[in-house]
């Protein structure tokens, strides 16, 4: 059991609107390996972002995580009071955000944001942290680092400004990183550029990833296992080379078919029918068969289980291998 | 060329830039800078490129949301940048453009009908009588419901209202329509189903679409024929297939295997480009790309390379057009 550095158990985060409960993450449960990089896919409002934001305990009201437990090597972060968490994000689990323009603060320079968590956490002196901080910024690739070290973030292009995000993330040695869309609003060259940086950083620093992300191409390429989300669930998950050539949910399966590739060209793209469903009072039945091509009458009756079937390749779906109708 | 619908010759586009108390202009954006294409009818043109690259600008100027700075659109035999705005009027219901963000493209005051009608009455396209008839009309090729008809913008989710976004182009009959970025905002699966409706309105009416997307796997998917820009200018156009199969400049190249597959089996000799796209306001000398180039030599500095023909309609602008580059 040593090997398992973060444990998440049947987590869920719900939040109560005017409107009804939003069931955001809805008994999610998967283990991150040390040094193993999940990828976490699905489309916008899967509830994705929310499970990460759980996982460093940031959800505001009016959200809150119901039930459920999130272990860090044995120490339940739920559990954990506001300043025990404190020591704890930044530190030993660390996140980068998509918009690497709203999650600096535009009025400090980067060099003071990447040494602020150097001294609060390690309790480093200023000449200390800045030193550290300079180091960094050479780690994640950027050269004249004394000069960025005192630049503005709006003086930064995005692919700077998500590499400075990256040495912040980075400055305590943190064994779990977690990058939520980390390249979404990048171009490709620039994306490129910053998965091969987090390849080489994850290395380096022997650390953990979760990568959550929509775009299946990304996930292919960094990830060592796959999880699949649809509305609040875990729908599939399994080592990458399990969910990408062998796919076994419909979801999964008509995800993979609906993305145009580079290397096969079709004449018509395939299509899911309909859209993701509005996550409030979701009746007692699979999420995804009303949209599902399989679907058959026990999918009308409860959500199913995720099923093993495949050595950790778990599926949620009653109808596994039966024939599209 | 009886076909040819549309043609670009050397477009320029500059956006000032002011400053000083008394705003003068001290500089100039060069954002588009001699863009030369055509387009036939029924064909799509997919343009690709970085953020930047003014791929937009060019989309817009031709329909003069922008007024150009220089060079000539010819639009089945008109000068389109000579006509008068009255002129320029009756010819817009001819050349539509879907835009990127189906939420702040769409007036939340107005319905969908209304939406949709607005500029069929406006052009007179019919009269009160039969509009609502011609609204559902369209409605229904576009994948809308006929319920829909008197719902806002916001009730809507983004896919669908990229189809009234779509449904309003549809309405005039247009031949042409420049769609910049229509499926960036959209998720797969939502995505997929965009690019098929366009590809069926396609077949069916015989459009010619500009293609403008940052997405190199969905412009494969939709186009003919493909146009990659670099800083304003364009680097490299082909047919499709010749394009992806076999690239002949170096930021081409580089720009294909950036794209990352969803398929764990393939290992790809990756070129990872050092550096930004540096600022169009200050474009580098010679070849704009030598600042990033993996084979740049001393004449990429000095001499700006030109578009020219490798054979076959395939023109690159690149003094070693098709040398190898090296994997880092």
């Amino acid at each position: 059991m040593s090997d398992k550095l973060l444990q998440v158990k049947n987590l869920h985060t719900y939040f109560y609107t005017d409107a009804g409960v939003v069931k955001a993450v809805n008994g999610v449960s998967f283990d991150v390996k040390k040094g193993q990089t999940i990828g976490i896919v699905g489309e916008s409002g899967c509830g994705k972002s929310v499970m990460s934001l759980s996982m460093m305990r940031l959800i505001q009201n009016p959200g809150k995580i119901v039930d459920g437990e999130i272990l860090l090597n044995d120490t339940d972060l739920i559990k954990l009071s506001q300043n025990e968490m404190r020591k704890i994000n930044g530190n030993r689990i660390s996140m980068i955000f998509q918009e690497p323009m709203t999650s600096l603060n535009p009025v400090f320079t980067v060099g003071n944001q990447i040494s602020e968590a150097l001294m609060l956490h390690e309790k480093l002196s200023k000449k200390e942290a800045k030193n550290k901080a300079v180091e960094l910024i050479t780690t994640v690739g950027i050269s004249r680092p004394e000069q960025i070290f005192n630049s503005y973030p709006h003086e930064l292009s995005g692919g700077m400004r998500q590499r400075i995000m990256i040495a912040m993330a980075l400055s305590c040695n943190p064994e779990l990183l977690i990058a939520d869309e980390p390249t979404t609003a990048l171009d490709v060259t620039i994306q490129a550029q910053i998965l091969d940086l987090l390849k080489d950083i994850k290395k380096k620093f022997d650390m953990s990833i979760i990568l959550i992300t929509h775009d299946l191409g990304v996930v292919s390429e960094m990830a060592d296992y796959v999880i699949v989300m649809y509305a609040g669930k875990i729908i599939e998950q399994g080592s990458v080379n399990d969910v990408f050539l062998n796919p076994t949910h419909p979801y999964t399966i008509g995800l993979l078919k609906s993305k145009p590739q580079m290397n096969t060209v079709s004449e018509r793209l395939y299509t899911i029918p309909g859209q993701v469903p509005v996550l409030i009072d979701l009746p007692d039945k699979c999420y995804f068969s009303d949209r599902c091509e399989k679907c058959g009458e026990e999918c009308k009756n409860g959500f199913p289980d995720a099923v093993e079937v495949e050595k950790d390749h778990f599926v949620a779906c009653k109808r596994i291998g039966e024939e599209i109708k | 060329m009886s076909d040819t619908l549309l043609e670009v010759k050397d477009l320029k586009k500059y956006f000032p830039i002011k400053g000083g108390i008394l705003q003068r202009t001290v500089g100039h954006v060069k954002a588009v800078e001699n863009v030369s294409f055509s387009l036939k009818k029924g064909e799509t043109l997919g343009l690709v490129g970085e953020s930047g690259c003014g791929k937009s600008t060019v989309g817009r100027t031709i329909l003069r949301l922008h007024e150009s700075t220089g060079g000539q659109v010819v639009f089945n035999g008109t000068d389109v940048f000579k006509l008068k705005k009255s002129e320029m009027q009756s010819l817009r219901p001819k050349m539509q453009i879907v835009f990127q963000d189906p939420y702040s493209s769409l007036n939340p005051r107005l319905t969908v009908g209304d939406l949709i009608g607005e500029a069929l009455l406006e052009h007179g396209f019919c009269t009160k009588k039969d509009l609502k008839k011609r609204v559902l009309e369209i409605m229904n090729q576009c994948g809308l419901l006929s319920l829909h008809i008197d719902r806002y913008p916001h009730e809507f989710s983004g896919g669908q209202r990229q189809r009234i976004g779509i449904a309003r182009a549809l309405a005039l009959n247009p031949e042409f329509i420049v769609c910049d970025e229509p499926v960036s905002a959209l998720d797969v699966s939502i995505q997929s189903q965009i690019i098929n409706l366009l590809g069926d309105l396609q077949k069916q009416y015989g459009f010619s679409y500009l293609f403008i997307s940052h997405d190199l796997s969905v412009v494969r998917h939709i186009s003919h024929r493909v146009a990659v820009m670099y800083l304003g200018s364009i680097v490299e156009s082909a047919d499709k297939s010749e394009l992806y199969e076999n690239p002949l400049h170096p930021y081409t190249k580089a720009l294909l295997s950036a794209v990352p597959v969803a398929d764990p089996r393939v290992k790809k000799d990756r070129v990872i480009l050092t550096g930004d796209i540096p600022s169009p306001a200050n474009p580098p000398s010679g070849c704009r790309f030598h600042t990033r180039c993996p084979i740049c030599k001393d004449i990429c500095s000095q001499q700006q390379p030109e578009l020219k023909d490798a054979g076959n309609g395939h023109m690159v602008a690149c003094h070693f057009a098709g040398e190898s580059i090296s994997a880092t």
